[in-house]
């Protein structure tokens, strides 16, 4: 197999709070090959979202490594660091924030181009209009702004813009939650042409796990600030191992009737990461949980095949 | 069977400074006793608008309703006065909110909320209220020891089961449920919908499920209704919306979603967008998104044709449409 694109090593990110240090990332460590989309999935406060952004540097990480191209993206300063961020670019949740509402749609697609001094003017011009057609906006909005725009087609403002600069690899944070189900599909099939055409890496952020299965090659499930479980999406979803993994897939409700799965109700909710469980953070909802389970934390290791569990049981 | 509710021709208006939207444009619906109907649809398909209505909740100014006669277990809700509105409203029909950060009171505590209710509508003393909030807690799974705690101590989906503990408070015979687990995560609106489903059984409690996703309808309703632009396309039993779904439009929402249990599931877009609801399409609302739109579809409402309690709005399936 050829080099990774990108691999993150022990990335840990904590936030000082009034009671204490939030764990919102506790060493994360995975590996993107080029082309691929890796899904990262888990309920709000898991940590993924911050992943993301740490990877990118919107937020600086507490300790890890991330190297991409074998280059240590967190060492980099100033000049290095930009010319990094025309590599790697990120679409947000919510396409409603993430505009600036006083700027037009051509004005917004085209500031990375303006930042970066790619081209004339007019270079710059043609390139939006190149963008606005690659993601499906009629020319004729090029003038108009974020509020005269339906969820949408804002989403689309912000995929041109984050392709403006022709990133090799697209952090995608949530980038259809916010939308109806008959818009979330028209996004979703739009980043699967666009990953094809331009042979895009996604690290793709998601809750929705019918939406990570449709797009994944690999899915990571984290909880708590963890990676609990890692694998091709057939093996994760075919052969699921970790007993979170499995109550998060049993808890979705399937549109088809006469497919009910025998369904795995957790208890409790989600404890506290500014003080989580000693061990395995998930021991305190687990049904199978071991005295084994308070003492040691299970390392996140090979089951083969490339699947990785952390979890005591059948160790 | 005598229909717990009734809904005749609901219409309802905003009037707003741009224009006026019609929200809900000629909505008629039924729950028998015990039935649970799911309300789909996207957003601004006016489910929503057409809860609060049958509620007389509509704030006014903007929303007017027009037209529309709302009958529960007989009495015509639409002509009551006020005062025995307020009567049926939480004793009768009660309602659990999205939004489970929002619609509790931040300032009192949780037991005091629930016992609010039980006070304004069974006359009971204030310890005997608050005697049967502490019991209503237990039934949904939070310790009565917390009734003394404000909201911002729970977390979401324990304030959701907050909601549902004051919806229950009076013993209601409807309880309309607006997207209540939407705002929840994945294992804990499991929780949510089982504690919904076993309480309704129990008290056997009719219900309208207001939500956007059909994977809860099909967890939780036995009926179901499909709203677009204002309008019901189709209606009818859960095997026949989800096993043999007729209304383009229904047809297309089953597409749009990945199916989880599929390796490589295809998904197949709604063309277009949600239409501006200031300025509808004539003839059938959906035809500029409909893959399967007749010249008759730009121009004339569609009828709408009924089977076997299986109804739809759609030119396709009128007397001498293609599957007519």
């Amino acid at each position: 197999m050829s080099e990774p694109l990108m691999v993150v090593k022990d990335l840990k990110k904590y936030f000082k709070v009034a009671g204490g240090v939030v764990h919102a990332v506790d060493g994360v460590s995975f590996t993107l090959n080029e082309g691929e989309t890796l899904g990262l999935v888990g309920e709000s406060g898991c940590g993924k979202s911050t992943t993301g952004r740490v990877i990118l540097r919107l937020t600086e990480p507490t300790s890890g490594s991330v190297t991409y191209k074998g280059q240590d993206v967190l060492a980099l300063q100033g000049r290095e660091m930009a010319a990094m961020r025309e590599e790697m670019q990120m679409i947000f949740q919510d396409p409603f924030s993430s505009l600036d509402p006083r700027k037009t749609v051509g004005g917004t697609i085209g500031k990375p181009l303006y930042i970066h001094k790619v081209g004339t003017r007019a270079e710059r011009e043609r390139r939006v209009e190149e963008l606005m057609d690659f993601v499906g906006l009629s020319p004729q909005l090029y003038n108009k702004y974020p509020h005269e725009l339906d969820g949408g087609r804002r989403q689309r403002v912000g995929i041109a813009r984050a392709l403006a600069l022709k990133p090799n690899f697209i952090v995608c944070d949530e980038p259809v939650s916010a939308l109806d189900v008959s818009i979330q599909a028209q996004i979703l099939n739009l980043l699967s042409e666009l990953q094809e055409r331009l042979r895009l890496t996604y690290l793709f952020v998601s809750h929705d796990l019918s939406v990570i299965r449709h797009l994944s090659d690999r899915v990571a499930v984290m909880y708590l600030g963890k990676i609990v479980e890692l694998a091709a999406t057939r093996d994760l979803f075919g052969n699921t191992l970790h007993p979170y993994s499995q109550a998060l897939l049993s808890a979705v409700p399937i549109a088809r009737l006469r497919r009910r799965r025998e369904r795995i109700i957790l208890t409790g909710g989600v404890p506290s990461p500014i003080n989580p469980p000693s061990g395995c953070r998930f021991r305190t909802r687990c049904r199978h949980e071991m005295p084994l389970c308070a003492e040691q934390e299970p390392p996140l290791t090979d089951r083969g095949g490339g699947h990785f569990v952390a979890c005591h049981l059948e160790n | 069977m005598c229909a717990l509710l009734k809904v005749n021709d609901l219409r309802v208006k905003y009037q707003t400074f741009e224009g006026v939207v019609h929200a809900v444009n000629g909505v008629s619906l039924e729950i028998g006793e015990r039935e649970t109907l799911g309300l789909v649809g996207e957003s601004g398909a006016g489910k929503t608008t057409t809860a609060l209505s049958l509620m007389r909740l509509i704030p006014s100014p903007p929303g007017i309703i027009e037209s529309g006669e709302v009958f529960f277990d007989g009495r015509a809700l639409h002509e009551l006065p006020e005062d025995e509105m307020m009567q049926v409203r939480g004793n009768q029909i009660s309602m659990i909110f999205q939004d489970p950060m929002t619609s509790l009171n931040p300032v009192l505590t949780v037991g005091l909320q629930i016992a609010e209710v039980i006070v304004a509508h069974q006359g009971v003393s204030s310890a005997e209220a608050m005697r049967r909030a502490e019991s209503l807690m237990e039934k949904v799974q939070i310790p009565a020891a917390r009734s003394r705690e404000y909201p911002h101590e729970f977390s979401g989906g324990m304030r959701q089961r907050i909601g549902i503990a004051m919806a229950l408070a009076c013993n209601p015979r409807l309880i309309v449920a607006d997207e209540p687990t939407t705002a929840l995560d994945v294992t804990v609106q499991a929780q949510v919908i089982e504690l919904i489903r076993e309480l309704r059984d129990e008290l056997s409690t009719a219900m309208m499920l207001i939500t956007h996703d059909l994977g809860v309808v099909g967890e939780v309703c036995d009926h179901v209704a499909v709203m677009y632009a204002g309008e019901i396309v189709e209606k009818g039993d859960l095997e026949q919306i989800f096993d043999h779904p007729m209304h383009p439009y229904t047809r297309g929402l089953f597409q749009c979603v990945p199916d989880i249990e599929e390796e490589n599931s295809v998904i197949q877009p709604i063309d277009g967008l949600m239409p501006d609801p200031f300025h509808l399409p004539a003839g059938c609302r959906f035809h500029p998104r409909c893959p399967e739109c007749l010249e008759a579809c730009r121009t004339t409402v569609p009828p709408l044709s009924e089977r076997d309690g299986h109804s739809v709005l759609c030119h396709l399936y009128a007397e001498g449409g293609a599957r007519g």
